[in-house]
C-alpha cells in the first residue's frame, strides 16, 4: 500500500523526480569516474615503477637488508632462479648485484650506482632497453667491460659512446675494487637509471669480488594483485631460510607510503563530492516535501499514522535513488568505458615518483562502481531522514493551514 | 708515626727501585727507536699481510720501501687481482695508485685513519704521517728489568685518533712488545702485539705485528715481515709520482 503509493508519488510529479533523478545520476557518475580515475592513475604509477625497477617481489638475504654489507649475498642464485621459472604466476626473474662507487672519467668524479645483471634476463624483467637513449648497436646489452651509464653520470662526467670509465669501490674481502670500462650504451632521462652504470652480471662479480653470488633476485609477476599468493608459494623453493621474500610495497616503503598519503588526500576530494551531491538531494527533497505539507497535513488528519507517513517518504526517495543508480551505471560505465580506452592526454607531460606520465590512465574496476553505489544509496538514507522527521512532527492542522 | 715514617720511606724506595726517572733526552731517543723500527734511515722490506673478519680472510703480499718517516713507498706484488697497487707518501701528503684504471688518487689528510686495503691498519699506520717522538707527550709509567711502559698523550696539534697510546718496550733491546691504543673517553680501541723477534744485524726486530680490534669480534690483521734491509742505499727517485705511476 504504502510502495504503491511512494512510487505513485514519484510518478506524479515528473519533472521534479527527473530532476533529483538528475541530480544523483550526476553525482554518481562524477564519484565512479574520480575512483577509477584515482585507482588507474596509482596503478599505471605502481605498473610504471614496478616494471621499470624493483620487479614486484625480491628475494634478499636477510642479514643483507639489515646492514647492506655486500658480504650477505646469495649464493645459490642460478638454481633459485631456475626453480622460480617453474612457477606459473612469474613472468620474469632476474638476479643483479647493487652497489655504490666512485666514477671518474675525463678529470670529474661521481657517485654512481652500480647494477649487475644478466641482459637478457633484466631485459625481460624491466625493459631496459626500451629506455636506452643511445647505444652501440653492435651489441646486446652489458656485458664484460662493456656497460650503459644513466644520462646524469654521462653528463656530468662528460662521456660518449665508446669513452672510457674508470670505477672504484670496496670488494666484498675488503680489497679496493677498480676497473676500466667501455660507455657502449647511454640511458634516457629517467630516475632509475639516472646514476646507475649498468654492468653485465659477471663483471659486477668480478668487480666487487663476488664470485658466484648476487645481492638480490627481482621477480616479475603475470598479476601484481597476486603477491600474497605467490610470496606464500615462493617461501618453499628458496631452498635457504636466510633468504627472504618480500613484495615491492616493502621494498620501496616509502615510496609506497608517500603514495598512500597521496589517496588518503583523494578520499576528502570523494566526500567534497559526496557532500555536494547530498546537499542537491536534499535540496530536491525537501521543496518537494514543502510543496506537499498540506497534502501530508490531510494524510494526517484522515488518519494516517506518522510513521507509515515517515516510511513513505523515505520509500520515495530510496526509490528514487535505485532508478538514478540504475541510469547512474549505465551513464557511468559509458563514460570510463570511453575514458579507459582513449586516455586524457596532458597538455604538458606530469611527473610523479620521478616518473613521466603522458596520459591520465583510467581502471575499468568493479569497485569503482559499487563503492560510490554504497556511498549515494548512504547519503540518500540519510538526507531521507529530514524530511520524514518533519513528517513526524507536522501537526494535521498546521499543515492543513499551510497554503 | 714511626712506622708512617718507615712505610712510606719503603714505598719510596720501591717505586725508585721499580721506576727510575727517565730523561726526556731518554725517552725520546726510545721513542725514535720504536718509531724507527722497520724503517731506519732507509729500509727496504717485503711482507705478507693477512686480514681476517667474521667474513673473509685474505693476504696480501707487499714490497716497501722508506727513508726516514718522511717517505714511504708500498706496492702489491699479491695477489693478481690487486698487482701493482701502489701507496706513496712523501712528507704529509699522500697517494694511491690503481694500475689498471691507470688512476692516482690522493688520500686527504682526513683519510689518515681510515682503513689500508680493508685491514685494520690505518693508512697513519703505514705511512707513519705522526710520529711518536714529535708528536706526542711522553709520561714514564713503570719501568722493569725487561720492559718500558711508556703513556703517550698527543699534543695539541697533533691530529691523532688516539686519546692515549701506551707502549710497551723491551728494556734492553728497544723493540716494541705491546702498543694500546685508547680513545678519548679513555677506552680500549685496539692492541698491536709484536711477535717472533728476530736479530737483523746489531738490532733486535719483531717479524710479526698483530693488530686486535677490540670493538669487532674475531677480526684481526696480521704483518709478517719476510724480509727487511735496513740502512740500504735508496735513489731519490722511488719516492715519486713518476714511480708510483709505473707499470710494474
Amino acid at each position: 500500500m504504502i510502495f504503491k503509493l511512494a512510487l505513485r508519488n514519484i510518478f506524479r510529479q515528473k519533472r521534479r523526480t527527473v530532476l533529483t533523478i538528475m541530480m544523483m545520476c550526476f553525482g554518481y557518475t562524477l564519484l565512479a569516474f574520480t575512483y577509477a580515475l584515482s585507482e588507474g592513475s596509482y596503478n599505471s604509477i605502481i605498473e610504471a615503477f614496478t616494471s621499470q625497477s624493483t620487479g614486484h617481489l625480491q628475494i634478499h638475504n636477510k642479514s643483507y637488508l639489515e646492514n647492506q654489507n655486500l658480504f650477505y649475498s646469495i649464493t645459490d642464485a642460478p638454481k633459485m632462479i631456475q626453480n622460480l621459472e617453474r612457477d606459473k604466476s612469474i613472468k620474469a626473474v632476474s638476479a643483479r648485484i647493487t652497489g655504490g662507487a666512485l666514477a671518474f672519467a675525463n678529470n670529474k668524479t661521481a657517485g654512481v650506482k652500480i647494477v649487475g645483471f644478466n641482459a637478457l634476463k633484466e631485459q625481460a624483467l624491466t625493459h631496459y632497453e626500451n629506455r636506452v637513449f643511445e647505444k652501440d648497436s653492435t651489441i646486446n646489452g652489458p656485458s664484460g667491460t662493456y656497460v650503459y651509464i644513466g644520462k646524469k653520470v654521462a653528463r656530468i662526467l662528460k662521456l660518449k659512446l665508446g669513452d672510457s670509465l674508470a670505477m672504484i669501490s670496496s670488494g666484498v674481502d675488503g680489497s679496493i675494487a677498480n676497473d676500466l670500462y667501455t660507455v657502449k650504451g647511454i640511458m634516457k632521462g629517467s630516475p632509475f637509471d639516472d646514476n646507475s652504470v649498468y654492468l653485465g652480471l659477471n663483471a659486477a662479480q668480478e668487480f666487487f669480488s663476488l664470485h658466484n653470488q648476487v645481492t638480490h633476485v627481482s621477480v616479475l609477476l603475470h598479476n601484481i594483485g597476486s603477491f600474497p599468493a605467490a610470496v606464500n608459494r615462493m617461501a618453499p623453493l628458496l631452498s635457504n631460510t636466510k633468504y627472504i621474500v618480500r613484495p615491492w610495497q616493502k621494498i620501496e616503503s616509502s615510496f609506497y607510503k608517500a603514495m598512500e598519503a597521496d589517496k588518503k588526500g583523494n578520499t576528502i576530494t570523494e566526500l567534497i563530492i559526496v557532500l555536494m551531491v547530498s546537499i542537491g538531494v536534499l535540496n530536491t527533497i525537501l521543496m518537494s516535501m514543502l510543496e506537499r505539507t498540506r497534502e501530508f497535513g490531510l494524510l494526517k488528519a484522515l488518519g494516517t499514522k506518522p510513521l507509515q507517513l515517515a516510511g513513505m517518504v523515505t520509500l520515495e526517495v530510496l526509490l528514487t535513488s535505485f532508478i538514478s543508480l540504475a541510469i547512474g551505471v549505465v551513464l557511468a560505465y559509458a563514460v570510463i568505458y570511453y575514458f579507459s580506452i582513449f586516455g586524457i592526454q596532458y597538455s604538458e607531460p606530469m611527473t610523479y615518483g620521478g616518473m613521466t606520465f603522458s596520459e591520465l590512465t583510467v581502471e575499468f574496476s568493479t569497485k569503482a562502481f559499487l563503492r560510490p553505489a554504497v556511498v549515494i544509496l548512504l547519503s540518500s538514507a540519510l538526507v531521507a531522514l529530514v524530511p520524514s522527521y518533519r513528517v513526524l512532527k507536522l501537526k494535521p492542522i498546521d499543515g492543513l493551514k499551510d497554503f | 708515626m714511626k712506622f708512617l715514617i718507615f712505610s712510606t720511606l719503603l714505598f719510596y724506595s720501591f717505586t725508585q727501585a721499580t721506576a727510575q726517572p727517565m730523561t726526556d733526552a731518554e725517552l725520546k731517543a726510545l721513542l725514535k727507536k720504536v718509531d724507527r723500527i722497520y724503517r731506519s734511515d732507509t729500509s727496504h722490506s717485503t711482507m705478507t699481510m693477512k686480514i681476517k673478519t667474521p667474513q673473509f680472510e685474505r693476504s696480501l703480499t707487499m714490497e716497501s720501501w722508506t727513508r726516514g718517516l718522511d717517505y714511504t713507498f708500498m706496492t702489491i706484488l699479491a695477489p693478481v687481482k690487486d698487482k701493482g697497487i701502489s701507496t706513496l707518501k712523501r712528507k704529509s701528503k699522500m697517494w694511491n695508485y690503481f694500475p689498471k684504471i691507470n688512476k692516482v688518487i690522493k688520500i686527504p689528510p682526513s683519510m689518515m685513519l681510515s682503513s689500508w686495503m680493508g685491514s685494520d691498519f690505518t693508512n697513519d699506520d703505514f705511512v707513519k704521517e705522526s710520529s711518536y717522538q714529535d708528536d706526542y707527550f711522553a709520561k714514564l709509567l713503570k719501568r722493569t728489568k725487561v720492559m718500558v711502559s711508556i703513556e703517550l698523550t698527543p699534543k695539541s696539534d697533533t691530529s691523532s685518533l688516539w686519546g692515549k697510546v701506551i707502549i710497551d718496550i723491551h728494556a734492553a733491546k728497544y723493540y716494541p712488545i705491546k702498543q694500546v691504543f685508547y680513545d678519548e673517553s679513555g677506552e680500549k680501541i685496539r692492541t698491536l702485539e709484536f711477535s717472533h723477534v728476530k736479530a737483523l744485524g746489531a738490532r733486535m726486530v719483531p717479524m710479526k705485528m698483530t693488530l686486535t680490534p677490540h670493538h669487532k669480534k674475531d677480526q684481526y690483521t696480521e704483518i709478517l715481515y719476510n724480509k727487511i734491509d735496513f740502512d740500504v742505499p735508496l735513489k731519490a727517485s722511488v719516492f715519486t709520482r713518476r714511480n708510483l705511476q709505473k707499470r710494474r
